[in-house]
């Protein structure tokens, strides 16, 4: 098992130019570790639908990765989401998942046979073309090595555990995150800033 | 004297999104809006983004409009009571600027309709203040840009509602 705020300062490492959507727990954990602010699409609201907003993102922005950071009490609300993702098939985006055991997400509260579904096998009936999981922080971070990698849709899914005393949310407001992000991808494609992962 | 009918065929819409430079379709694929299908994948200047349930619409299209596209939503009247908390969190509450295609199941301008889906939907869009147009002949298409340059001047997210089955 990882803690969690250990899970996102990985993939931060990793990160480089990548655009990250990050929803409900997984947003707390990355607004505190993340260095690239202006790249992150925040959902404090809405909490399900960041596969969907990562895919719209993907799409528009095909030079890029887009990363979803997501939690497994949110991905169930929306599961068709991943056959969304699937069909679509968008090459550049990596979907992560944080399988919380404390299930701080839902304020601490158990999902009654939620271990029971498999999200793995999910995310490979939906079409995922790569899926990873990790259990080990080591593993993790020598591992996204190759998940940023590859072509997508990727899955991974992290096994986490968090502090009682979650982050808190940011402080800016949705609108304030989006605009910001948008400001900073549409001043990019203007002065025709490439990918770094197509360097 | 005899009179034309007046109907609305897909050409009508589809040159309507080109001439405004929409870049992304997303929508539901259903009975309604199959009329539409052939045109649309035959349309370079337009990509189809086809969605599993419709308030993912609102979220794709949300993405594509942070990532710097111009996306329109395509579904029916039925899919914007499903999107209702996405409409409001990802299109009013973050100033999307999005144009909703809505086919308006149900409606009819010569009596009393039956269909639940009609009977809800303006007074649904009324709650939100979301502005709505109505098309339902080739010469109400350009109402599509009127819509466009409202959800743009406003932020907001604007409908066009579409009653009538499409011609031939």
């Amino acid at each position: 098992m990882i803690p969690a705020i250990e899970a996102s300062r990985a993939i931060s490492f990793h990160r480089k130019d990548a655009i990250v959507v990050s929803t409900s727990s997984a947003c707390r954990d990355w607004n505190m570790v993340s260095e690239r602010r202006n790249l992150d699409v925040d959902l404090t609201d809405c909490m399900d639908r960041a596969p969907a907003v990562g895919l719209g993102l993907a799409l528009a922005q095909p030079e890029r990765k887009v990363l979803v950071l997501d939690c497994d009490a949110t991905l169930r609300t929306d599961l068709g989401g991943l056959a969304t993702v699937g069909e679509t098939n968008p090459h550049n985006m990596v979907h992560f998942v944080f399988d919380d055991a404390n299930h701080l997400s839902t304020d601490g509260l158990p999902i009654r046979g939620l271990d029971n579904l498999n999200l793995m096998s999910l995310a490979e009936g939906a079409g995922y073309s790569k899926r990873y999981e990790f259990d080990n922080l080591e593993e993790l971070f020598i591992g996204l090595e190759e998940v940023m990698v590859q072509e997508g849709p990727v899955f991974v899914l992290v096994k986490v555990f968090r502090d009682a005393d979650e982050p808190p949310f940011p402080e800016r407001s949705m609108a304030e995150s989006w605009g910001l992000v948008r400001q900073t991808l549409i001043s990019d494609s203007r002065g025709d800033v490439a990918s770094s992962y197509l360097r | 004297m005899t009179t034309q009918e007046a109907v609305l065929h897909p050409a009508a819409i589809v040159e309507e999104l080109k001439r405004n430079g929409f870049t992304h379709v997303v929508w539901l694929p259903d009975s309604e809006t199959n009329f539409m299908y052939q045109l649309l994948t035959s349309e370079p200047s337009l990509d189809l983004v086809p969605v599993c349930r419709e308030g993912e619409t609102m979220a794709i299209a949300a993405g594509l409009w942070v990532g710097g596209k111009k996306p329109v939503v395509l579904i029916q009247n039925t899919g914007i009571f499903e999107s209702g908390d996405s409409i409001r969190g990802l299109g009013l509450d973050v100033n999307q600027p999005l144009v909703m295609l809505v086919g308006y199941r149900g409606w009819s301008r010569h009596g009393i309709t039956n269909d639940s889906a009609a009977r809800f939907i303006e007074h649904i869009l009324h709650a939100w203040g979301i502005t709505y147009y109505l098309i339902e002949t080739d010469d109400d298409a350009d109402r599509i840009s009127n819509a466009l340059e409202e959800a743009e001047r406003t932020r907001k997210p604007v409908a066009v509602l579409v009653g009538t089955e499409f011609g031939a």
